[in-house]
């Protein structure tokens, strides 16, 4: 049974280094701009959509912000040194419930895009029908492929 | 399945929480345990029986 530190940083400690590890938010918050600050250079300097350099920095940085940070947050954070983290997620309700939701919502959209189609197709609003049922065939061909990947794999 | 999960960690006089802590997953994870709505991993299931010091067959039992 893993013991919480509660003199652990709220958003929990780094796995490198040596004890008593770094909280894990300030090196995520700076490091996460530094990172947000390169894709926006890059953007910047590939797809301008401002006359100044500053301004399509500032326009791309700000949005890869919050991403850069959770990101890199995630992948050197400890999760054991965070208050209220189970040590087996996987073995969870929650890991359960993730999983039925994400195949009720694939069967769902499944569901919502054949009634699209047809609905397209009644109407003949060709500009729709074809990509409905391209997408459809790829959804289908997936999940093949995926049933495939399992069945060899296990 | 059913279980005597929920009298075994009231006779030790743990709550669900600490039964979670111990087992380390969710306190939800627990109650749908005790309920029978949630039907445990092998792994969990054996933890579970190493918690209590008892043989899987005594704490979970098919529905008849």
């Amino acid at each position: 049974m893993h013991q919480y530190d509660f003199t652990d940083p709220r958003w929990g400690r780094v796995n490198f280094g040596s004890h008593p590890r770094k909280p894990a938010l300030p090196i995520a918050l700076a490091g996460g701009s530094l990172v947000a600050a390169a894709l926006a250079l890059c953007c910047s300097l590939l797809a301008p959509q401002h006359p100044h350099l500053w301004q399509n920095l500032v326009n791309f940085w700000i949005p890869a912000l919050p991403a850069s940070i959770a990101s890199l947050w995630l992948g050197i954070v400890d999760r054991k040194t965070l208050p209220n983290a189970v040590t087996h997620p996987e073995r969870s309700i929650e890991q359960t419930w993730a999983h039925k939701a994400v195949k009720t919502a694939f069967y769902g959209s499944i569901i919502i895009e054949s009634l699209a189609l047809f609905v397209c197709a009644f109407f003949d609003l060709s500009a729709y029908t074809l990509p409905l049922l391209i997408l459809l065939v790829v959804q289908g061909l997936l999940v093949s492929a995926a049933y495939l990947y399992h069945s060899r794999r296990d | 399945m059913k279980n005597s999960l929920a009298q075994l960690r009231k006779n030790r006089r743990w709550s669900q929480e600490d039964l979670a802590l111990r087992l380390g997953v969710s306190r939800q994870t627990i109650i749908s345990i005790e309920k029978g709505r949630f039907d445990p991993s092998l792994p969990l299931a054996f933890a579970i029986a190493r918690t209590f010091d008892l043989p899987i067959e005594q704490i979970f039992f098919p529905e008849r």
